[in-house]
């Protein structure tokens, strides 16, 4: 017998497809909380978080149809947000940086890893350091290092297979790494 | 620490750092269905967009179609009949309605 959260999205999917707006609404509404906190580690500002998250919804809008039913309906959104995420770090990738120096209070070339856990600024220098990374490795490490995801959880959110996933992460962790020693020449 | 403690302190600590989702959530679904409604083209604005090319066409059709089957045409004589040889009283006679 189904859960009842997972009873009442069968039931707003379905009344969904049936054309009823307004069942969609509430849809968004039970989920866009886990949606944003995901695409909000992805996302450069607030103007692009709003995006990427229309764009996750939209895609789940047009391919409502597709959703079996057999998984929760919050895993079958989850890999639809995490291909969003996926396409627009691939679209950005000419924008290197999560952060251009311009936007920073601090140039994190000059600030070494202590300092910045001294001073609180973790996310921003973990966000600049994300940001030289290729697409694959910053959503692969988003996922597993900050999303707190295990290694099976997010080959079923890629499609990729799981030693593909802890290849990769080993890789990404190894950039992170060297991107964050001193002196390293972004 | 060496390098491996730091990273795992920094992505601890980023991972602790959460951003504050509240104010882009506010009437998200308003936006977003606002944006699905526009995408479908339910406004009367995109649909006149989109049958504009059909309503041009249309009016090209009907002005080649009353062209060629009507026949009306501007009868030049009746243009150059107040040019006669005559001149000016002819004209003046013609403008007036004495002659037709």
């Amino acid at each position: 017998m189904p859960e009842p959260a997972a009873a009442a999205d069968a039931a707003l999917v379905a009344a969904t497809l049936a054309g009823d707006d307004d069942a969609f609404a509430d849809l968004v509404r039970r989920h866009k909380g886990r949606v944003f906190a995901t695409a909000s580690r992805f996302a450069r500002d607030a103007h692009q978080l709003d995006d990427l998250c229309q764009e996750v919804f939209l895609r789940a809008f047009r391919h409502l149809a597709k959703f079996r039913g057999d998984a929760p309906f919050e895993h079958w959104l989850a890999r639809v947000t995490v291909s969003a995420c996926y396409d627009l770090l691939r679209r950005e990738r000419r924008h290197r940086g999560h952060l251009s120096l311009d936007e920073m209070e601090f140039d994190p070339r000059d600030i070494s890893v202590d300092a910045a856990l001294a001073a609180g600024r973790a996310r921003e220098l973990v966000g600049w350091a994300m940001g030289q990374l290729s697409a694959e490795e910053r959503l692969i490490l988003t996922l597993l290092e900050l999303e707190e995801r295990s290694v099976r959880e997010i080959a079923a959110l890629t499609g990729w297979s799981e030693s593909n996933v802890k290849v990769r992460a080993f890789r990404a962790r190894h950039s992170l790494k060297k991107i964050l020693q001193p002196g390293h020449e972004s | 620490m060496n390098p491996d403690e730091q990273l795992d302190a920094l992505l601890h600590a980023a991972r602790e750092s959460t951003a504050d989702t509240a104010a882009a959530e506010y009437a998200f679904e308003t936006r977003l269905l606002a944006r699905l409604r526009e995408e479908r083209g339910g406004s009367w604005f995109s649909w006149a967009c989109r049958l504009s090319p059909f309503f041009a066409a249309l009016a090209v059709a009907a002005a080649v179609w009353g062209r060629a089957y009507t026949g009306v045409e501007v009868d030049a004589s009746s243009v150059l009949y107040a040019v006669p040889s005559d001149g000016p009283r002819a004209l003046t006679a013609w403008l007036a309605g004495d002659e037709r």
